[in-house]
């Protein structure tokens, strides 16, 4: 269908002054539909107009309306998360790497310390391979299975290893 | 078709037993003229066909509170209006489109749209035209192929008067421009 627009005069005075080439264009519409189309238009709108609605779920009409402020959310949440967790790991390598090498060394340096300052050689061999513990010595107190009053951390095993990694032969009665 | 005036057409659809035939009479009324404003935003038939059955759900929907303290042309135009600004979002969003590629898509639509049949002229006249942005076209379509007055206008799109005149009167500049090359 072609529609034809009449303008008023106003207008195409208007028009010419400020847009010849404008002016100048038929305004005729050249646009067109298929053949018969409004003569069915109207029963078709009324045949959908009619019709039960169709029920959106709330989830659809929530999507379509937010789509980019959810899309925008999941991403900045994952990046969220993932940096999270990237930095929680690291985090608790470091804790782990510090407590496995200093601990042990910990241990062994106060036995070496201790054990050195308050005792000599002899004494300990003594009492590692003695039977009874003797009361009221100084030696006495390494039968204890905690050792020392003073120190509870390390064991009559502990000083065993000591002795052993100093070479020291525990059953030479030198 | 029988020309029938607005307040006949509302009193038929206000009455139960005769609302059926009161709309359809509204729609042969007015179907041309909101399927041509659409048609001039969205170019292609195939969207116009289905914001034009949008656009008079929501008059069926909606009727019954019409309060006539505008014309019922205008309340539907502006449906149509807003249906056809919504749709052209939509499509913008739905592929995250740049303005420039929205309009070069309707473009595209056009010169490939079989229901299209204007000269080189025209086309070029069209080109110009998409090359507005959404509400100036469409303010640019009802003041140059539609001949609304300003007031008309005015209370369709809620812009005052003297806003529309700058943005009619801008178009024409832009689109003038176009077609001299300038």
């Amino acid at each position: 269908m072609n529609a034809k627009i009449s303008i008023l005069n106003e207008n195409e005075d208007d028009l010419k002054k400020t847009a010849p080439a404008l002016s100048g264009i038929n305004k005729e519409n050249h646009f067109k539909t298929p053949e018969g189309y409004f003569e069915t238009l109207p029963h078709l709108v009324l045949k959908r107009c009619q019709e039960k609605p169709q029920v959106t779920p709330w989830y659809s009409v929530f999507f379509t309306n937010y789509r980019k402020v959810l899309v925008s959310t999941t991403v900045i949440f994952a990046f969220t998360i993932s940096t999270g967790i990237f930095l929680i790991s690291h985090h608790s390598q470091s804790i782990q790497i510090s407590r496995v090498d200093q601990s042990p060394l910990v241990q062994y340096d106060g036995i070496l310390n201790y054990i050195s300052e308050n005792f000599d050689e002899s004494m300990i061999k003594e009492i590692v391979l003695s039977e009874k513990p003797t009361k009221n010595t100084d030696s006495a107190l390494l039968e204890r299975d905690d050792l020392l009053t003073e120190n509870i951390e390390f064991t009559k095993d502990d000083v065993i290893n000591y002795l052993m990694s100093e070479n020291t032969d525990l059953y030479n009665n030198d | 078709m029988t020309e029938t005036s607005d307040k006949y057409i509302l009193s038929l659809i206000h009455d139960k037993d005769s609302r059926n035939f009161g709309f359809s009479l509204l729609v042969q009324k007015y179907q041309e003229k909101i399927y041509w404003v659409i048609r001039r935003m969205l170019i292609d038939h195939d969207d116009t066909n289905d914001a034009v059955q949008d656009v008079f759900v929501k008059v069926w929907s909606n009727v019954q509170n019409f309060r006539e303290d505008s014309q019922l042309y205008t309340w539907i135009y502006r449906i149509a209006v807003n249906e056809a600004l919504s749709v052209l979002k939509k499509k913008k969003n739905l592929f995250f489109l740049p303005i420039l590629n929205a309009e070069k898509k309707l473009l595209e639509s056009m010169v490939a749209d079989n229901y299209f049949s204007g000269d080189q002229v025209q086309r070029k006249l069209q080109e110009a035209i998409l090359k507005l942005p959404a509400k100036q076209r469409l303010i640019f379509n009802m003041k140059y192929f539609d001949a609304l007055k300003y007031e008309e206008i005015a209370e369709i799109t809620g812009t005052s008067i003297g806003a529309l005149k700058t943005s009619y009167h801008l178009a024409v500049k832009k689109i003038e421009n176009f077609l001299t090359g300038n």
